[in-house]
């Protein structure tokens, strides 16, 4: 949607985001009304409110008809039910932009496309690992330590670490199911490495397991395996960056980046075995 | 979440809530900015707002890491980013609401919590009421509007006889229907069906497809690959063909689409 457009949407309905927003007992309502119907008395206790406030606020809700009387409880309208949920993600998002604040600042999120950005308010249970002077590493091990405990994982990775192709290894003796997600240089990277071993694991892992090449750069690396979501950006046009990592095992956050893998896997060609092969010959003859 | 949970997250974040929704000025600089870096000029320009005021909001914003510079220009940070994407969701989320009554009085316990959620894809419809002259002015409008389409996916739990020879024409024009019905519907569908000029018709086309839902459903809509339209049941529990809401916007459409995959999840097919 075009700038002026949405300014002039915006106009249309600018007094009732400023309603939305202004007041928190008016907001605290909306919230708990969402949960079910509810008496002054139940608001009183749970919002922690005087009864004046709280009348003060379904009054001015009444009239805007997103919150109404029945009996001697309060309920949503239509509207406030189509409202409320959309004010507790907004907070949530916020909760997940404050909570991980270091995570985002300068880094890239270009590559998280937009409906996924808008479900941002799923990471809320998260972890922000980062790295400390005296575990520089601390990000990194964490990681392999979740991604041991997996049965399935599904990843996208711009970046090859030889921890991480060895752990793919065993892991894969141990029939765990992985879908990996590669871009164009790591294979690269892999086939001029001239390390026999290291093209000897990528060519079990490409037998035992699939492959995918994204045909574009991406400025993330993630995991949704059963058990785990990783998450790591790059600072401004420096890669990834290894000193923070956010790591969720909520199942909210997990689905959100199953979502992320399959928006990937879309993008992604079928990696090909002859390729490699193909390098490492070349590579023999050479030698 | 939670109750609890979420009034606790909002206390942490109440300040910054407050901050990004309470000004005018601050919303439209996150929404311009959010289209392309600019200075201060270009918002000025843009925003007909005083210089003043944009450098005083736009330090706040730098304050709230919302927004920062790169020599004269200002570009929205990961969270600036983030915030303008939601403020555009219930921006529309608020305009569908307030361009269309539909809304305020009628059931939508049929509309399940996650398209509720997406309700913003709604927000370039419009609302075809009765008139006093043409009290089935939706009704009319419909037909005018299915007679050219070339793929139509249609949910109902209410039959009209009109609907059937409105849809007998549409195959006959070649175009293809998805029909999912309730079994009241579905009886009534059989029992016209005995008529041999309609077997006729149904059998020389091929192409109507029907499933049967067992769900109570208090929707009725219509998606083709040009119009989105959906009529609902009044709060009472009547529906009401005083009222359908239509759009030709792709998101709608599409958001359409998605609500009748979600109801072909648990139908039986028929035919």
């Amino acid at each position: 949607m075009d700038t002026e457009n949405i300014l002039n949407l915006y106009d249309a309905v600018s007094d009732e985001l400023k309603f939305l927003g202004i007041s928190s007992t008016r907001t605290k309502i909306m919230i708990s009304l969402n949960e079910e119907n509810k008496k002054t008395k139940n608001l009183r206790e749970e919002l922690g409110l005087r009864s004046s406030t709280i009348l003060h606020g379904i009054k001015e809700l009444e009239k805007q008809n997103l919150v109404f009387r029945k009996g001697d409880e309060y309920l949503l309208s239509q509207t406030g039910k189509i409202i409320a949920p959309k004010l507790i993600d907004m907070i949530n998002t916020l909760g997940v932009i404050k909570k991980y604040e270091k995570l985002w600042l300068n880094h890239e999120i270009k590559d998280i496309p937009q409906d996924l950005i808008l479900q941002i308010g799923n990471l809320s249970n998260s972890l922000l690992i980062e790295a400390e002077p005296t575990n520089i590493l601390k990000p990194h091990r964490k990681f392999l330590e979740y991604l041991s405990k997996s049965k399935k994982i599904r990843a996208l990775s711009p970046i090859c670490h030889k921890d991480f192709v060895r752990l793919m290894d065993i892991m894969a003796d141990k029939n765990v199911k992985i879908d990996l997600i590669l871009t164009e240089n790591i294979i690269d990277e892999v086939a001029k490495s001239m390390d026999l071993k290291l093209i000897n694991t990528a060519i079990k892992m490409v037998k035992n397991n699939k492959i995918w090449i994204l045909k574009e750069d991406a400025s993330l690396a993630f995991t949704a395996s059963d058990i785990f979501l990783s998450l790591s950006l790059f600072s401004e046009n420096r890669g990834i960056d290894p000193t923070k990592m956010l790591i969720s095992t909520d199942e909210d956050a997990i689905q959100w980046g199953d979502r992320l893998f399959e928006h990937y896997l879309k993008k992604s060609e079928k990696f090909k075995l002859k390729r490699i092969l193909k390098d490492r010959i070349h590579f023999k003859s050479k030698l | 979440m939670e109750t609890g949970n979420i009034l606790k997250v909002y206390d942490e974040v109440k300040s910054d809530f407050k901050f990004i929704t309470s000004s005018g000025v601050r919303k439209k600089i996150i929404l311009s900015l959010n289209e392309s870096p600019q200075s201060v000029d270009d918002l000025k320009n843009r925003l007909n707002i005083k210089s003043s005021s944009i450098l005083r909001e736009i330090k706040l914003l730098k304050n709230h890491n919302i927004v920062f510079n790169e020599n004269k220009h200002y570009t929205l940070s990961p969270q600036g980013r983030i915030i303008s994407l939601k403020y555009e969701s219930m921006i529309n989320t608020l305009l569908t609401i307030k361009n269309n009554k539909i809304w305020l009085n009628h059931d939508i316990s049929s509309i399940p919590s996650k398209f509720l959620r997406k309700i913003d894809c709604l927000s370039d419809s419009f609302i075809i009421e009765s008139t006093l002259t043409n009290i089935i002015n939706p009704n009319t409008r419909y037909k005018k509007m299915i007679a050219d389409v070339s793929e139509i996916r249609a949910l109902s739990p209410i039959y009209d006889y009109s609907y059937v020879e409105l849809y007998l024409k549409c195959l006959q024009n070649n175009a293809a229907i998805d029909l999912l019905v309730t079994s009241p519907v579905l009886e009534k569908i059989n029992e016209i069906c005995k008529r041999k000029e309609i077997l006729d018709v149904i059998s020389s086309f091929k192409k109507l497809e029907i499933w049967k839902t067992d769900e109570e459903l208090k929707i009725a809509f219509t998606v083709t690959e040009k119009f989105f339209s959906m009529g609902l049941f009044l709060e009472g529990g009547t529906y009401d063909p005083t009222i359908n809401l239509v759009s030709k916007n792709e998101k709608a459409i599409g958001w359409g689409t998605r609500l009748f995959e979600h109801y072909l999840k648990t139908a039986e097919k028929i035919i």
